[in-house]
C-alpha cells in the first residue's frame, strides 16, 4: 500500500510533471510527444529517446531520494538557451511526514482522491499558458533537487545554484499529498 | 484565483504574460480603477502625455483578460494613435510602437498598418517594427516579405540591433526546419499515416487567413521556438535552397518607403472596387400600386369615420422614454463596420468652418465619454491634489528650513565663543604688551640713571681735563705766555667736534628740528668719556635693528660725510651712520633743550610736553604725533587697535588729516618698493654702496610691509615712519651682531617688542614682499636693480631656522628659479620665505571679513564644510560626497600642497570618463584652512559675470575657478580643474630646451591675453599679489584663431590661453574703504615681470637712467621695439597709485599691430603648442 501511493507520487512529478511542462511551455516540439491516459486526463508525454533517457536517469535517482525521505524540493528550470537566463521557474516544495514510522502506518487516504488531487494540479499546470509569458527563442531546462544535506549524491548530478529569478512574480498552485508525502507546487516567472 | 484554470478559454495570452490578480478582480474595483485612468487623461499636462496613454493601454490588457471588446481596447490604442501621430518626440518611441502594433494586431488586416508606418516613418528605427511586421507577413506566409523586411531593419539600422539579428536568424532557422519537415514527408511519400498534431501552428489560407480542413503536411507551420529534435537528426544534410535574400528584389516585395502616403489605409479606400456603395432608398424603384381595373364606386360605409378636425388636435411629438438601468452618458458603443483608421482620417477631413465651442477632445478622449461636469471634477480634482502636494512639500521645506535654523544658531553661538576666546586672547596680548611697556620703561630709567651718571663722569672729565688744561696752561704760561690761549680754544674744539650731532648739520634746514645723532657719531662721543663696551655694543644694536628699514632718508648728506666704517661686515648696518632719526613735534618744537650734545636721541611728546632726551637712545626712531586720536580711529577696522595707545612707542607717523593713502607716492624711487615687493633679490655687488636714493620715503620694511601710511604732506625735512624689525628672533641681529647679542638680549627684545606693537595698526597691506635672502645673492638671479648712484642695500640675512616661529604663510621660491641658474643658487633659491602674520592676510582680519560677507560663505554651492582625512598621495579620499583617488603631489609650499586627483565617478558612462583629463582634480590641501581663496575666486567669477559685456572678451575661463572647497578645523581643501599641460614658466623653459627663439606674434598673443586678465580683475577691485609666470596655467595656443579682422572679435571667440591660480594672496578691494589705493602696481610689475620672462627666457633686471627705470634686456631688432618699451616704460615707471597707466589703451595697441602680423602667428602656434604639450 505505501509503496503504490508513494509511487503515484513518484510518477506525477517526474513523468507526467515534467512531461507537462515541457509539452505546455513549448520548450520541445510539440509533435515529440505522444498521448495517454493518466489520472483521468489525457497527458502528454514525450517520445523522444534523448529525452526519455535523460528524464529516466533523473527520475530513478529521485525516487530513491524520495523513498528515503530526503527531498525538500524538485525544481524544474526552464532557461533560455543564448542567454541562459532563468525564465520560468517550477518548484514542488515535497514535505515529507517525518512522523510516520513503521509502526505507525501511513495516514488513511483513498487513491481516488489523490488522483484526483494530482488531476487538478496538472490542470492548473495547462491552464498556466494564460497567464505566463511567451517564451521567445529556444530554451533548455534543467531539473534541481533539494535534498538533505548528507547525502551521497552520484557523479552524475552536479551542485547547482538556486537558479531563482529576480523580480519574479510568483503563482502559487494547488497542492496535493499522498499518504507520506505532501507537495506543494508553485510557479515563478519574470515580471515585465 | 482558485478558479482560474478552469475558464483557461476564456482569457487571451499575452506574449508578455498576466498578473494573476487580474483574473480575481471585482467589477468595481475595475471602474473605479478605470474611471482614474480617463480622468488622468484629461487632466494631464506633463511633458510626456503618452505616458498615461500607455499605462493605460496596459492596464486595460490586464485587466480586461478575455480582450475583445469590453476594454475597449481597440478604440484607445485608436485614438492614441492618431493623437500623437504627428508628434515627432514619439516617431521612435518603443511605447507608442507598441500601441501601434496592438492596434494592428486587433485589425483584420495588420499588414497594411505597417506599411502605412513603414511609409510614415513611424518606428522604422526601432526592431519592434519590423520584428512585428516580420512575423505578420510570417504568419501569412510571405516569407520572402518576410525576410525582406528584416533586411529593411538592418538596413533602416533598427535598435536594438541584436534583437533584430537574433530575430532575423531565429526566423531563417524555422523556415529552413519547416522545409525540411515538408521534404522529410514528401520524401517518405506520405505512407506514414500522420496524426494531427495538437497545438500545433498551420498555415493560413486565403484573404481571411483560414486554416485548411487539411492540417498536416504543408499546412503545418514551423515550429515556432524550442528545440528542434528532428533538425539534430538532420544536421548533417546540408540544406539544398538558399534562403531568400536578395536586396534586389526587396522592393518588388515591399514598395519604397516614400512618405506620401498621408491617409491611412482603410477597407474602404482599400477596397472601393469591390464594395457597393449604399445609396439612398428613395432612390430604389417604386413599384406603383396599379389600380385595381375594377373600380369599386365608393359607397358609403356603415360605420362613421372619425375624421379629426386638424384644429383641435394636439400636436404631439413621439416621446422617447428613457432606457431605464442606463445612464445617460452610457459607454460609447464600439463602431459596428469598423475601418480600421476610421477616426484618424476623420480627423483630418474635419470640416474647417465647424468649430466646436466645447472640449470636444476631452470629451472623447478615452473608451468612456465624459460629461462636462465630470471632466469639470476631474480637473478640480486633480487641483486639488496639485494644492495638497505643493502643501505637503511648503511643511517639508519649512521643516527643512527650521531645522536649518537651528544649525545656524548653533554655529552662531559657536561663533560667540570664538569670539570671547579671541577676547581673551587679546587681553592677554594687552596684558603682554603693559609688561613689555613696563619692562621698557625701567629700563629706560636705567638708561636714565646711566645716563645721568655718564653725564657727571663727562663733567667730571670736563672738569678734569679744564684743570689740565689750567695746568698746562699754568705750565706753559712759564713758558711761553702768547701762545696760551690759542692752544686752550683748540683743544676745546676738538672736543666738542666729537661729541657734535647730526643736528648741527641739519641745523640749515629747520631751527625748530631735532634730530639724533646717528650712533656713529655717537660712538665717537662715547669714546671719550669710556662707557662700557656693552653699552655702545647695544646702542649699535638697537640702531641696527631700528633703522635697518630705513632706506632712505632726507639727510643722505650727512650719511655721506660720515665715515662708512663698519659698512663691509653689517649688512643692514649702512643705516646705522647715514639715517639720524628725527623727532618732531610741532607744539614742543620751542621747548627743545639742548640736548643735542649729551643725548643722541630726544623724543617729544604731545603728553609729556617734556624731553626726555635720556630716554632717546633707546628710541632709535622717530616719533611724530600731531594727532594721535585721529589716527586710532582711521585705524579701527584692525584688530590690534588697542596698540595706539602707547603713544610714546607708536611708530606711524600721522597727519592730522583723513586722507590716507597706503602707499608710496611719488617719485620714481617708490618703485624700488615694488620692485623688491616682487621678491627681488638685490644685487651683491651694490652692497657697498651706501648713497639712499632721494625719496621722501620708502615703505621697504624688510619683510613685512610693502604698503605705507605715509605722511604726503610737504614736511621734506619729515622723515617717515620706519619700522624696524619684526622678528623677535632677529634674523639680522644676529647677523651684525652676533657676538655681542647675548648681552643685550634684554634690551633689544623690549625695544623689538614695543616697535612690533606700533607696527601691528598699519593699515592692511599685501605681503607680497619676497625679499630674498642671502647678501651673497648671485648675479643675474632674480631681479635686479640699479641705481645710478648706487643702491643701499638692505638685504637681511635670514636664516630659515630662526624665523620658525612666525610661520603663517610660507611661499616657496623654487618655482622660481630661471633655467639658467646653477646649483648652489638654487639651493639659495629654494628658501622659503616667511610672510608677517600681522598683515592683511592674517587669520583675524580675513575672518573679521568673512564674517561680514552679506552672502556668507557657508551659503556657496562649492562650499563644504566637512570633517577630512588627511590626504596622501596614491589613496583614495571623499571629498564633498565625491571619492577621489589621489594621485602625486604636483606641487609644495609652506602649508599647502598640491595634489593630482582623479575622481571617481561610478554613475557616468565610463567611456565618456575616459576622455583626456576630464576626471582629473587639482587639489589644494592647506593648512590651517583658508577660506580666503575660496571667497576670492567666486568673488571673481560673481563680479566678472556682472561686468560681461556681451561681444567683450569673457575671462572667466582664465580665471581658476574653484570647484569645490571643503573645510574642516584644520585643514582645507579645495578641488579645482587640473591642467596637465603646465604653466607658462614650463612652457618657457620647453622653448628654451629646444633651442627655440620666441616669436613675436607668440608673445603678442600671450601679452594681449595677460593684460587681457590683470585690467579684467582690476576692474572687478582685486588684486591678485603674486602674478608671476608659475601661477600661470598654459592650455596652450589656439592656432585656430577665427580669421576676423575686428580685433575684439578675434579675441572674443576664441578660447583663453591661459588660466591665473593660486588666489591665496589676494586682496579685495571693495573691502577697504573708498579712498584707500591700492598698490595694483605690484600686479602690473607681475604683469611685466612675467611678460620679460616670457620674451628673454629670463628674469627681468631693471636698472635707473636719468630717473627712469629700465630693463636691462634689448628686443629684437625686428620686433616693434617702440610698442614693448612703451609697455615696459608705463608699468615701470608709474607715477603714482593714482595715475596708474591705462592698461587697455596699451592693450588696444597691442592688438592693433597684432591684426598686422597675425599670419605669422598662424604659421607658428601649432609648433609652439606641440612644444608646450
Amino acid at each position: 500500500m505505501k509503496y503504490v501511493l508513494s509511487n503515484l507520487n513518484i510518477n506525477f512529478i517526474s513523468a507526467f510533471g515534467i512531461n507537462s511542462i515541457l509539452y505546455q511551455r513549448g520548450v520541445y516540439p510539440p509533435e515529440s510527444f505522444t498521448r495517454t491516459q493518466k489520472y483521468g486526463l489525457s497527458l502528454f508525454v514525450t517520445s523522444d529517446d534523448e529525452l526519455n533517457k535523460y528524464l529516466n536517469a533523473v527520475i530513478s535517482q529521485v525516487k530513491e531520494w524520495l523513498y528515503s525521505m530526503t527531498v525538500k524540493k524538485l525544481v524544474v528550470v526552464i532557461k533560455d538557451v543564448d542567454s541562459n537566463e532563468v525564465l520560468e521557474r517550477w518548484q514542488f516544495d515535497v514535505e515529507n511526514d517525518k512522523t510516520i514510522s513503521k509502526e505507525n502506518g501511513p495516514k488513511e487516504k483513498s487513491e481516488k482522491q489523490i488522483n484526483s488531487e494530482i488531476a487538478s494540479v496538472i490542470r492548473q499546470i495547462t491552464a498556466s499558458i494564460t497567464f505566463l509569458p511567451l517564451l521567445e527563442g529556444p530554451c533548455s531546462f534543467d531539473v534541481l533537487v533539494y535534498t538533505d544535506k548528507d547525502i551521497d549524491v552520484p557523479e552524475s548530478w552536479g551542485e547547482n545554484g538556486p537558479c531563482l529569478i529576480e523580480n519574479s512574480e510568483e503563482v502559487r498552485l494547488r497542492s496535493f499529498s499522498t499518504t507520506i508525502h505532501k507537495v506543494d507546487a508553485m510557479v515563478a516567472f519574470k515580471k515585465t | 484565483m482558485s478558479d482560474w484554470e478552469l475558464s483557461k478559454e476564456n482569457v487571451q495570452p499575452l506574449k508578455s504574460g498576466r498578473r494573476v490578480t487580474s483574473f480575481s478582480s471585482d467589477q468595481s474595483t475595475l471602474k473605479k480603477e478605470k474611471q482614474e485612468y480617463e480622468s488622468a487623461l484629461r487632466t494631464y499636462n506633463g511633458d510626456d502625455p503618452l505616458e498615461i496613454w500607455h499605462s493605460y493601454i496596459l492596464w486595460i490588457e490586464q485587466a480586461y483578460p478575455k480582450g475583445g471588446k469590453s476594454g475597449h481596447l481597440v478604440e484607445l490604442c485608436e485614438r492614441c494613435i492618431s493623437q500623437f501621430k504627428d508628434d515627432e518626440r514619439y516617431q521612435n518611441d518603443q511605447r507608442y510602437i507598441e500601441v501601434w502594433i496592438k492596434y494592428a494586431n486587433c485589425t483584420n488586416d495588420p499588414h497594411e498598418i505597417y506599411q502605412f508606418m513603414y511609409d510614415q516613418n513611424i518606428g522604422t528605427k526601432l526592431t519592434l517594427l519590423y520584428e512585428a511586421w516580420a512575423t505578420c507577413a510570417e504568419i501569412a506566409g510571405f516569407h520572402k516579405k518576410a525576410n525582406a523586411i528584416y533586411q529593411f531593419g538592418v538596413e533602416n539600422g533598427a535598435q536594438p540591433y541584436d534583437l533584430l539579428n537574433r530575430r532575423q536568424e531565429e526566423f531563417q532557422k524555422r523556415i529552413i526546419r519547416g522545409t525540411d519537415i515538408r521534404d522529410a514527408e514528401e520524401d517518405q511519400m506520405m505512407d506514414m499515416d500522420e496524426n494531427r498534431s495538437a497545438l500545433g501552428q498551420l498555415r493560413t489560407v486565403g484573404k481571411k487567413h483560414a486554416v485548411p480542413s487539411v492540417r498536416i503536411g504543408a499546412a503545418k507551420q514551423g515550429f515556432y521556438g524550442g528545440l528542434g529534435i528532428r533538425q539534430s537528426a538532420n544536421n548533417q544534410v546540408a540544406p539544398g535552397f538558399q534562403v531568400y535574400n536578395d536586396e534586389i528584389s526587396a522592393p518588388s516585395i515591399l514598395p519604397a518607403q516614400t512618405g506620401e502616403w498621408g491617409e491611412m489605409p482603410h477597407r474602404k479606400v482599400v477596397n472601393k472596387e469591390n464594395e457597393l456603395k449604399a445609396g439612398p432608398w428613395t432612390k430604389g424603384k417604386r413599384f406603383p400600386t396599379k389600380p385595381s381595373a375594377v373600380t369599386v364606386p365608393a359607397s358609403r360605409p356603415s360605420f362613421s369615420v372619425h375624421d379629426e378636425n386638424p384644429d383641435d388636435q394636439e400636436m404631439r411629438t413621439p416621446m422617447k422614454l428613457p432606457d431605464v438601468g442606463k445612464q445617460v452618458l452610457s459607454s460609447r458603443k464600439p463602431d459596428k463596420e469598423s475601418d480600421p483608421l476610421y477616426h484618424i482620417r476623420i480627423k483630418d477631413s474635419l470640416d474647417p468652418n465647424q468649430k466646436p465651442m466645447y472640449c470636444k477632445a476631452k470629451i472623447y478622449c478615452g473608451a468612456d465619454e465624459f460629461s462636462f461636469e465630470e471632466i469639470r471634477a476631474a480637473r478640480f480634482r486633480y487641483k486639488l491634489r496639485k494644492a495638497e502636494e505643493k502643501k505637503r512639500l511648503e511643511e517639508e521645506r519649512r521643516e527643512i528650513e527650521a531645522s536649518r535654523e537651528e544649525l545656524r544658531r548653533n554655529q552662531e553661538f559657536l561663533r560667540l565663543q570664538a569670539e570671547e576666546i579671541r577676547l581673551q586672547s587679546m587681553a592677554l596680548k594687552r596684558e603682554q604688551e603693559a609688561m613689555v611697556e613696563k619692562c621698557r620703561q625701567q629700563l629706560l630709567m636705567h638708561q636714565e640713571q646711566f645716563n645721568a651718571e655718564r653725564q657727571m663722569q663727562i663733567q667730571r672729565q670736563k672738569e678734569q681735563v679744564d684743570i689740565d688744561i689750567q695746568r698746562r696752561i699754568q705750565q706753559s704760561e712759564a713758558r711761553s705766555a702768547a701762545s696760551t690761549v690759542n692752544r686752550e680754544d683748540e683743544s676745546l674744539s676738538s672736543l666738542n667736534s666729537s661729541k657734535r650731532t647730526p643736528a648741527d648739520f641739519n641745523n640749515s634746514q629747520s631751527s625748530s628740528r631735532l634730530s639724533a645723532p646717528t650712533p656713529d657719531s655717537l660712538k665717537r662721543s662715547l669714546t671719550a668719556p669710556s662707557p662700557t663696551v656693552n653699552t655702545q655694543e647695544a646702542y649699535k644694536l638697537v640702531m641696527g635693528m631700528f633703522n635697518a628699514s630705513l632706506e632712505i632718508d632726507k639727510f643722505d648728506d650727512c650719511g655721506r660725510e660720515t665715515t662708512e666704517q663698519g659698512m663691509p661686515q653689517i649688512q643692514h648696518g649702512p643705516e646705522d651712520k647715514s639715517v639720524p632719526f628725527t623727532v618732531f613735534d610741532e607744539n614742543s618744537a620751542q621747548k627743545t633743550p639742548d640736548t643735542g650734545p649729551k643725548a643722541p636721541f630726544a623724543i617729544y611728546t604731545e603728553e609729556q610736553g617734556q624731553p626726555k632726551s635720556n630716554m632717546s637712545a633707546k628710541m632709535p626712531f622717530q616719533i611724530f604725533d600731531e594727532n594721535s586720536g585721529a589716527h586710532a580711529s582711521n585705524y579701527v577696522k584692525e584688530p590690534p587697535v588697542s596698540m595706539h595707545d602707547d603713544e610714546r612707542m607708536d611708530g606711524i607717523e600721522s597727519q592730522a588729516g583723513e586722507d590716507f593713502t597706503i602707499a608710496p607716492v611719488g617719485s620714481h624711487q617708490s618703485f624700488v618698493s615694488a620692485a623688491r615687493c616682487a621678491s627681488t633679490p638685490f644685487h651683491p655687488e651694490n652692497n657697498s654702496i651706501q648713497s639712499i636714493p632721494d625719496i621722501s620715503q620708502i615703505p621697504v620694511d624688510k619683510t613685512r610691509e610693502s604698503f605705507y601710511v605715509q605722511n604726503n604732506t610737504d614736511v621734506k625735512n619729515l622723515s617717515p615712519i620706519m619700522e624696524g624689525s619684526n622678528e623677535e628672533s632677529d634674523g639680522h641681529a644676529t647677523n651684525s651682531t652676533a657676538s655681542s647679542m647675548a648681552s643685550h638680549d634684554g634690551i633689544s627684545k623690549h625695544s623689538v617688542k614695543s616697535i612690533r606693537a606700533s607696527h601691528s595698526h598699519i593699515e592692511p597691506i599685501p605681503e607680497t614682499d619676497h625679499i630674498p635672502t642671502s647678501a651673497v645673492q648671485p648675479k643675474g638671479a632674480g631681479f635686479t636693480i640699479f641705481t645710478d648712484e648706487g643702491l643701499r642695500i638692505d638685504n637681511i640675512n635670514r636664516d630659515d631656522d630662526d624665523v620658525g616661529n612666525q610661520s603663517e604663510h610660507v611661499i616657496d621660491t623654487t618655482t622660481y628659479i630661471p633655467p639658467d641658474i646653477d646649483d648652489k643658487t638654487q639651493a639659495l633659491m629654494s628658501t622659503s620665505i616667511y610672510i608677517d602674520p600681522h598683515d592683511p592676510f592674517d587669520a583675524e582680519t580675513i575672518q573679521g571679513f568673512l564674517k561680514k560677507l552679506t552672502k556668507p560663505l557657508s551659503s556657496y554651492s562649492n562650499y563644504v564644510a566637512e570633517p577630512m582625512m588627511k590626504i596622501k598621495s596614491q589613496e583614495s579620499t571623499t571629498l564633498g560626497g565625491d571619492l577621489y583617488l589621489v594621485m602625486d603631489a604636483v606641487g609644495k609650499g609652506g602649508n599647502a600642497k598640491v595634489y593630482k586627483a582623479e575622481k571617481m565617478d561610478y554613475d557616468i558612462d565610463f567611456t565618456v570618463g575616459l576622455e583626456l583629463n576630464e576626471n582629473y582634480y587639482a587639489l589644494k590641501v592647506q593648512s590651517p584652512p583658508c577660506p580666503w581663496e575660496l571667497y576670492i575666486c567666486n568673488e571673481i567669477q560673481d563680479r566678472l559675470t556682472q561686468q560681461l559685456h556681451p561681444g567683450e572678451v569673457d575671462v572667466r575661463p582664465s580665471m581658476m575657478s574653484v570647484e569645490k572647497g571643503c573645510f574642516c578645523d584644520d585643514m582645507s581643501c579645495l578641488i579645482t580643474k587640473y591642467y596637465s599641460s603646465g604653466t607658462l614658466l614650463d612652457f618657457v623653459n620647453k622653448l628654451s630646451a629646444h633651442n627655440l627663439q620666441m616669436e613675436e606674434s607668440i608673445a603678442l598673443y600671450l601679452s594681449i591675453e595677460l593684460m587681457y586678465m590683470i585690467e579684467k580683475l582690476h576692474k572687478c577691485h582685486i588684486i591678485h599679489g603674486d602674478i608671476k609666470p608659475d601661477n600661470f596655467m598654459f592650455l596652450g595656443l589656439r592656432p585656430d584663431l577665427p580669421e576676423c579682422s575686428d580685433v575684439l572679435r578675434l579675441f572674443a571667440q576664441c578660447e583663453r590661453p591661459l588660466v591665473l591660480i593660486d588666489f591665496g594672496q589676494s586682496i579685495d578691494m571693495t573691502k577697504y574703504p573708498s579712498d584707500t589705493t591700492f598698490l595694483t602696481k605690484t600686479d602690473l610689475f607681475g604683469l611685466v615681470g612675467t611678460i620679460h620672462v616670457l620674451l628673454f627666457k629670463q628674469y627681468m633686471k631693471v636698472y635707473q637712467q636719468s630717473g627712469t627705470w629700465r630693463i636691462t634686456q634689448s628686443f629684437p631688432r625686428k620686433w616693434n621695439q617702440s610698442l614693448w618699451k612703451k609697455l615696459f616704460h608705463e608699468c615701470l615707471n608709474v607715477p603714482s597709485c593714482s595715475q596708474l597707466p591705462d592698461l587697455a589703451s596699451l592693450r588696444q595697441e597691442f592688438q592693433d599691430y597684432f591684426l598686422t602680423i597675425r599670419t605669422q602667428y598662424y604659421a607658428c602656434a601649432s609648433k609652439f603648442n606641440s612644444l608646450a604639450g
